[in-house]
């Protein structure tokens, strides 16, 4: 009794583990697929976010890198917009950016590096 | 854990004898340490996956990963498994966490075996084989092989005749596996680098340090208690008895049935420790006693050993004794020097005047091989006993061949519908004998026997 107990025990022991072990490998590549996904959607509203407010300003997106490069870094010159409760008119600002905020924020927006 | 005291002096009743380690004995401890066993061993999963839920790398390779993480946890609780703590012994019985600890060994070789090839298959690359992988991944692989060694040595030793206790120093190695697993994922798991994870990782090391510390050093030096031989009786050609005084006049607490690690120190012998059955009963105690038949390189020496050599005694282990079920009526079957549990707990019954039904069928080869007849023929009238020779001279009148199922019918058939069978002898007979009574209609339940491949 006590035996075939034990070895009942140990078979369930074993699927449980081999369970945990699946459901482990399983979920977290899933997770990482969810969070690029979440990642790419964020992304591309901020992207479109972007492209209405070059519109607004007059100004269109560019695929090319746009700016000018100084002592080696590009800079360049976006709009930012000022919300309250009542949207003013926006108001624009001149903010410089490095080529690294570029390739992150504007140019790459799916990209799984930066989704970590 | 038992306590010493009077009370396990003759007319120590049951609740006495189970009082004392109640809640180690039940079953709500078994279940909170099955519980723990898991909660520790798929601890490493469950951080890895807090710390970090989500991964680039495929499925494949989360598997690899989850193995290796998985294996090492199980292979350190293996270590906790295999040291004979009290407290694990006493709910299940050492017998069945030694099944445990094997099927578990088995299962954690293969997953360590496998986290290699997963992580090549997932994309790592098969170049993880060869002997250019960097010290970190070889020291893994040379880990992982020695594992696969202690693993089959473990499963072989019997067959390929290997001595007792070489396989048992051989078996340590393990802990040098447990050494290099740690060293390989501290070194390279990638799940590693996060703190949480590495002191988990330290943690399954230092368990894995106490514990084999407590078995091989601790235990060794201070954790046996010290007896003196008071005797050596002979009780057939090829069996004795030993009797063992306690040095500090304190009995060694057990219930009758259970077995004891016994290590004799013999002027010009090398002492070894080996499990022995104590065969007398706590009502009859001090001396306790020891019936060992000569079948080994240590056991055919027993004869040699004198009054005043000393013994370190570790135990009481076990859970063949009728303390732990409520037998309406007991049918015990021996084969030879399988009586030595049976006789304590027949002895227990007759001092604790217990008129419950008895019979017991005793196989052995020839009447010159039964131990203590008369004993077993003076007990009381509530106790039937049934002597069975395979090989026997002209003038024995009783049964005759081996005890069977069809010996069992005739002798206890009329018990078998309520009493608790109880069988100890040699492994053939025992699973022969568990088949029949199988057949002749008796639960699992109501069939007792300890198996051991300790």
């Amino acid at each position: 009794m006590r035996q075939k107990r034990a070895t009942w025990v140990t078979a369930g022991v074993c699927a449980v583990l081999v369970g945990a072990l699946i459901a482990f490998a399983f979920e977290r590549p899933a997770r990482q697929g969810e969070s690029a996904a979440t990642e790419a959607e964020d992304s591309h509203g901020d992207a479109a976010e972007e492209h209405g407010a070059g519109t607004d300003a007059g100004a269109e997106a560019q695929p090319t890198l746009s700016g000018e490069v100084v002592d080696g870094l590009r800079v360049v010159q976006v709009a930012a917009r000022q919300f309250e409760l009542e949207p003013s008119p926006p108001q624009e600002a001149k903010v410089p950016r490095t080529s690294d905020q570029q390739r992150g924020g504007v140019q790459c927006p799916g990209s799984q590096g930066d989704a970590r | 854990m038992m306590t010493n005291g009077p009370s396990l002096r003759r007319g120590a009743s049951r609740g006495n004898l189970l009082a004392a380690d109640r809640v180690q004995d039940g079953p709500a401890w078994g279940a909170l340490l099955v519980a723990l066993y898991l909660a520790l061993a798929l601890l490493p999963l469950g951080l890895a996956y807090a710390l970090e839920p989500a991964t680039e790398d495929p499925f494949l390779v989360e598997v690899g990963k989850g193995a290796g993480l998985l294996g090492f946890a199980l292979l350190a609780l293996q270590v906790a498994l295999s040291a004979r703590l009290r407290v694990v012994d006493a709910p299940f019985g050492l017998d069945v966490v030694m099944r445990f600890h094997r099927g578990m060994a088995i299962f954690a070789g293969a997953l360590l075996l496998s986290h290699p090839f997963l992580l090549a298959a997932g994309g790592e690359g098969w170049e993880i084989f060869g002997l250019g992988a960097g010290w970190q991944v070889n020291l893994g692989k040379l880990a992982l092989a020695l594992l696969v060694l202690v693993i089959l040595g473990a499963l072989l030793s019997g067959k390929l005749g290997v001595q007792y206790q070489l396989w048992r120093r051989a078996h340590r190695a393990a802990v040098l596996v447990v050494a290099g697993g740690f060293v390989h994922g501290l070194a390279i798991g990638p799940d590693l680098e996060h703190p949480g994870m590495k002191a988990y990782w330290w943690l399954l090391l230092g368990m894995v340090v106490v514990i084999f510390t407590f078995r091989n050093v601790y235990v060794p030096l201070w954790g046996r208690r010290c007896f003196r031989v008071a005797g050596v009786e002979q009780e057939t050609h090829d069996t004795f008895t030993v009797r063992l005084e306690p040095e500090d006049g304190r009995p060694l607490p057990h219930r009758p049935g259970q077995f004891m690690w016994l290590k004799l120190q013999r002027p010009g012998r090398s002492s070894e420790e080996h499990p022995f059955t104590i065969s007398s009963s706590p009502t009859r105690e001090p001396p306790l006693t020891a019936t060992i038949k000569k079948s080994g390189d240590f056991t055919n020496t027993i004869d040699q050993t004198r009054p005043g050599d000393t013994a370190g005694i570790e135990g009481p282990y076990g859970r063949f004794s009728f303390l732990h079920q409520e037998p309406a009526s007991f049918v015990f079957i021996a084969g030879g020097v399988g009586i030595t549990p049976i006789l304590s707990m027949l002895e227990y019954l007759q001092d604790t005047g217990d008129e419950r039904p008895v019979v017991l069928i005793y196989g052995n080869k020839a009447e010159g091989d039964i131990i203590r007849r008369e004993e077993l023929d003076g007990l009381p009238g509530n106790v039937r006993v049934v002597h069975v020779l395979s090989h026997p001279d002209a003038a024995w009148t009783g049964p005759s061949g081996y005890v069977t199922k069809d010996v069992i019918r005739q002798h206890a058939g009329e018990m078998l519908e309520a009493a608790h069978v109880y069988v100890c002898g040699p492994p053939v007979m025992m699973g022969m004998l568990i088949r029949g009574l199988r057949e002749l209609g008796v639960p699992d339940a109501r069939i007792i026997y300890e198996r051991f491949a300790v």
